[in-house]
């Protein structure tokens, strides 16, 4: 696993800031900004499409709350949120967004120059990933009716299931963690206070 | 996020000037790829490349934060579906997810959105392949030491109450005055160690989240401290205490 080069992160646990089971969070040597955070799935996927739902939402969160901290703790003005969700083999099989504090004139520049495509391309563009797009849903209906189930009772039992079992767990969660939550509570409101109100004040 | 009634304010206003708002009303024109409850997406009309999608929450969101879970799961979760059809439809391989928060990063529209942009070899928008220089090491250790504590209270805190499976808790440590106060403040758990400590012992093992945080200490040397700082006061200060009151 030497070879990989985030595994290699996840053992050495170099310029490592956060890791729990699925996801770490680490500065990168080259930083493409002072405050260049970089978020890995901990698993090897080929592709985005690859990974289940639960665990892309908790890396996306992950970078996230991590674009949060560097706006609260590095004042950064704005940052960058950047992903690229195929070539993940050829950079070593982890699936990474790097998340990138951003000051007003920087000197950075992701932005692209705007293209203008003639309409007929534009509609020919729009009715092809529309069509692939419309099978979102139907995909899902198939495989329920595939289940030989009423695709009402099979989601709403399996809603129940998720339910009951999150319950307990966020009910202890909270009891245990209430002292702790305490101490944070002010200072978290604060925080997100602080975040949305000089957020929207940048707002274009 | 509650929001102040100024802020409210401030994204109403908002809102009236957004014209992806009114796309999402329908009152312009937009080429719709997809659509569902929470979210929609539109062909970026100046795009970056071919295919360039923007999905977005219907609601207006002025920034990430603000998305609630169930909108922001199902942005994630569409993310990946659309982008997958916008690379069967192209015949790509490749895209880039690009998110920019705040107009020091490029956010030109007070809408949150996230872009879906189709790549290529040599298409011009290598920008977009994120290469930085080597860091001073002592730059390292500043930024870390400034945001590190801070993502891990905050993932600790955020991420198991939006149904993730606990951080594995490195950086967060609690010392074992710490743990003695988190029991002392805790009323359910004093009251089963001081009442009865064998029955809790067997608890531990069990719960994910008590063994978590008994793991790095003597449980048994916790339980007497606990009791120690039980120990039924005087009768006297007692009565003062409620005096007091
Ligand atoms: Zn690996
Ligand atoms: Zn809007």
């Amino acid at each position: 696993m030497a070879e990989c080069r985030y595994c290699e992160i996840a053992e050495k646990k170099q310029n490592l800031l956060y890791e729990d089971e699925d996801v770490l969070a680490v500065l990168p040597e080259k930083q493409a900004a002072k405050g260049h955070v970089l978020v890995a799935a901990k698993n090897h996927h080929d592709n985005i499409q690859e990974i289940d739902d639960n665990e892309l939402e908790h890396i996306f969160y992950t970078a996230s709350f991590a674009a949060a901290s560097l706006f609260d703790k590095l004042e950064a003005h704005g940052t960058n949120i950047i992903a690229k969700t195929g070539s993940i083999i050829k950079k070593g099989g982890h699936f990474h967004i790097d998340v990138i504090a951003r000051k007003s004139e920087d000197g950075l520049n992701f932005l692209w120059s705007p293209k203008r495509l003639p309409e007929d391309e534009m509609k020919e563009i729009q009715s092809k990933i529309k069509d692939k797009c419309d099978m979102i849903g139907v995909k899902k209906k198939k495989e329920v009716i595939n289940l030989d189930r009423k695709p009402e009772k099979l989601e709403s039992s399996e809603e129940k299931a998720s339910e009951a079992e999150a319950k307990p767990l966020s009910k202890e969660g909270k009891k245990y963690n209430k002292t702790e939550k305490k101490q944070e509570k002010e200072d978290s409101h604060e925080d997100k206070e602080s975040y949305l109100v000089k957020q929207l004040r940048r707002m274009p | 996020m509650q929001l102040s009634p100024e802020q409210q304010k401030a994204i109403e206003q908002q809102k009236a000037q957004c014209i992806f708002c009114q796309i999402i009303d329908g009152k312009i024109d937009s080429k719709k790829v997809y659509e569902d409850k929470l979210l929609i997406g539109i062909l970026d009309i100046n795009p970056a490349s071919k295919g360039h999608v923007l999905l977005m929450p219907k609601e207006h969101y002025p920034i990430m934060p603000l998305i609630p879970p169930e909108t922001f799961k199902q942005l994630i979760d569409k993310t990946k579906e659309v982008d997958g059809c916008v690379k069967e439809a192209l015949l790509c391989k490749e895209t880039t997810i690009f998110i920019a928060n705040g107009a020091a990063a490029g956010q030109q529209s007070s809408h949150f959105m996230l872009h879906i942009i189709p790549r290529d070899g040599g298409d011009g928008l290598e920008m977009l392949d994120i290469s930085g220089k080597e860091a001073p090491k002592e730059e390292i250790k500043e930024v870390s030491a400034k945001i590190g504590p801070h993502l891990n209270a905050v993932l600790a805190r955020n991420l198991p109450a939006l149904g993730f499976k606990a951080p594995a808790g490195t950086g967060q440590k609690l010392t074992k005055e710490q743990v003695l106060q988190l029991i002392d403040s805790n009323l359910q758990i004093k009251n089963i160690i001081l009442e009865n400590p064998e029955q809790f012992k067997q608890l531990v093992p069990k719960h994910p989240q008590l063994s978590q945080l008994f793991k790095d200490f003597d449980l048994d040397d916790i339980l007497k401290q606990v009791r120690q700082k039980s120990k039924p006061k005087k009768p006297g200060k007692l009565s003062l205490d409620e005096a007091i009151k």
